[in-house]
């Protein structure tokens, strides 16, 4: 038994962590780094006293820990299907039982995260009497392991059926410049991880500009933004792995370094419409043409930077996460600091400078 | 046509290539060399996909110096290439076509040269391995490339292809281009005049 549970660990368990590195230093970020440390008590126990007492609360993270569910599932198949990792139907040989049993193991693992803190919220549930939620919860926690379980055991062993269940992905029946490649490939194969950076990207911005007054600057949207730009590392982060993956070859094509960052900055402009179409609503009454142009440029500039630290960071996901946290802290501190449009001018130029410096001088570890 | 001047390569601290100096004249030329002697690695080197030392130039071009005009005189067909599977091979060929600005003519020349019209309008997903070295090979021959490289051109093509490849090199070299080809099959000596058999070994490369 020893051998498939080591084998479990090295190729999916342990891949599945450092490719989405980037979602849980965010995740995490946002649930512990925000408040302060003599606060983070009260501030959970508020949190799961909120998710207990309120049915729609309580939906809401039920909603959230199922696109995890998704998420979790997609991986594993789309991992299975690789030719890389075709050696998995060896466990096709395994009784139902027992490959759901494995994969029941490698479901929790990836799901530990979410189980240590379903932990603590049953704790606190049982010890205030919500018996309701925590029974819902534990039902909910125990039923998606067990129905992902299912799922991939299925696949390994009825691979000879035809797949029945698709998820409808966006076809662009037109021949696609570069710049949509990446977005074409955003939206076939990474539906959940967009879906998850655009929900809370759009709805923290939504929130805050609800809650915008007329006099605040543009230091307030360029906060919120900075929280939903952090979420899109994940995103841009797969961007780089698919253009090693599957775009290396364009690296012969006669490209300058200007023209090809200028299609990235397009492609980062793209990614970022539905922000900046929510913040374009605000225009004349609580942000200016002008603050508007600052935060669209600031955003750009801020993905251009992550996407070229990323021919240093793509092979080690600890360095970019420790890269992500530095970079969130100072840009937040030069956003307090009122320097949004030099921070979008500096990043921008920078960016194009590393790029410049770095695009044909960098081998993915996957052509070596 | 190809000049190579103190090109170095490592892996890991591990040198993998070291060629002094390497002049190769308009022609066709064939890449030998055991498995991991270093030949796709030269071949990604000379493409300009991966960085190295030295000094490669294309008459009188160098990569170094001109990046962009010497990307303007090759093309690059992969052993095993690999493309984003939900583009239509006729997309992929559009999009090279438009890089290296080619006529519509060239495109249908080489999507009917390899007779590949049949599937180009599919996704590249749902092509076999051989279908997906056919779209390389004639991603490879479009437009006007002076030096054409091909790595392992003869795995995975259909026996019928073959015949097609000889004669599309053997047009394209009249017409003054160059090819640089990694094979570990020989060719037929009826089918191509080879210019020079190029040896890789021992870190370095030997013109026999």
């Amino acid at each position: 038994m020893k051998p498939v549970y080591q084998i479990i660990q090295r190729s999916l368990i342990v891949p599945f962590y450092q490719q989405h590195a980037g979602l849980f230093f965010f995740v995490f970020y946002v649930m512990f780094g925000l408040v302060e440390s003599s606060q983070l008590l009260n501030y959970h126990r508020s949190l799961i006293y909120g998710m207990l007492s309120s049915t729609l609360f309580l939906l809401i993270v039920l909603a959230i820990w199922l696109l995890y569910f998704l998420k979790c599932f997609l991986f594993i198949r789309q991992k299975c299907k690789s030719p890389q990792y075709h050696f998995i139907y060896e466990m096709g040989r395994f009784s139902s039982s027992r490959l759901s049993y494995y994969f029941f193991f490698l479901n929790l693992m990836i799901f530990i995260p979410v189980m240590i803190y379903t932990i603590a919220i049953l704790v606190v549930a049982i010890k205030s009497g919500f018996y309701t939620p925590a029974v819902i919860i534990l039902l909910f926690q125990v039923g998606g392991l067990w129905l992902c379980s299912w799922a991939s055991s299925q696949q390994i062993q009825n691979r000879h059926l035809l797949n029945r269940f698709t998820i409808p992905s966006l076809t662009i029946p037109v021949n696609r410049p570069l710049a949509l490649f990446y977005i074409s490939h955003l939206s076939k194969n990474q539906r959940i991880g967009v879906l998850l950076s655009k929900v809370f990207s759009i709805l923290s911005i939504y929130i805050v500009v609800q809650a915008m007054d007329a006099r605040d600057d543009v230091r307030i949207p360029a906060l919120v933004l900075l929280f939903g730009l952090i979420a899109h590392g994940f995103l841009i982060f797969e961007m780089k792995r698919f253009e090693d993956e599957r775009l290396y070859w364009m690296r012969a094509l006669p490209y300058s370094t200007r023209s090809l960052y200028l299609r990235y900055l397009f492609v980062f402009a793209i990614i970022l419409t539905p922000e900046m179409i929510l913040f374009a609503s605000t225009i004349g009454n609580k942000m200016t043409l002008l603050n508007w142009i600052e935060l669209y440029a600031f955003g750009i500039g801020f993905l251009a930077f992550i996407y070229v630290r990323l021919f240093k960071f793509i092979e080690n996901t600890d360095r970019y996460m420790q890269f992500m946290l530095w970079v969130f802290l100072g840009t937040f501190f030069l956003i307090v600091c009122n320097l949004v449009p030099s921070l979008a001018i500096v990043s921008i130029t920078g960016s194009f400078f590393i790029f410049h410096k770095r695009y044909y001088f960098y081998e993915s570890q996957a052509q070596a | 046509m190809l000049s190579l001047q103190q090109v170095k390569k490592s892996y890991s601290g591990q040198l993998i290539l070291n060629i002094s100096e390497l002049n190769l004249p308009t022609g066709i030329h064939w890449l030998r060399g055991k498995n991991g002697s270093g030949k796709t690695t030269l071949m990604k080197i000379i493409s300009g996909q991966i960085p190295f030392e030295g000094s490669i130039a294309i008459n009188d071009i160098n990569l170094m110096d001109n990046p962009v005009s010497y990307r303007k005189q090759i093309s690059y067909a992969e052993a095993e290439p690999l493309y984003p599977g939900f583009l239509t091979g006729s997309e992929l060929l559009r999009f090279v076509q438009k890089v290296r600005k080619a006529s519509n003519q060239d495109r249908e020349k080489v999507v009917n040269d390899w007779n590949i019209s049949g599937f180009i309008d599919n996704r590249v997903e749902t092509y076999s391995s051989g279908m997906v070295k056919k779209l390389s090979l004639a991603i490879a021959f479009l437009g006007q490339p002076k030096l054409i490289l091909l790595d392992e051109p003869l795995i995975t093509l259909e026996d019928s292809a073959l015949p097609i490849l000889f004669q599309l090199v053997r047009d394209r070299v009249q017409q003054g281009a160059s090819f640089l080809i990694t094979s570990h099959q020989a060719f037929p000596a009826s089918e191509l005049r080879l210019t020079t058999k190029v040896m890789v070994e021992n870190q370095t490369v030997k013109v026999e």
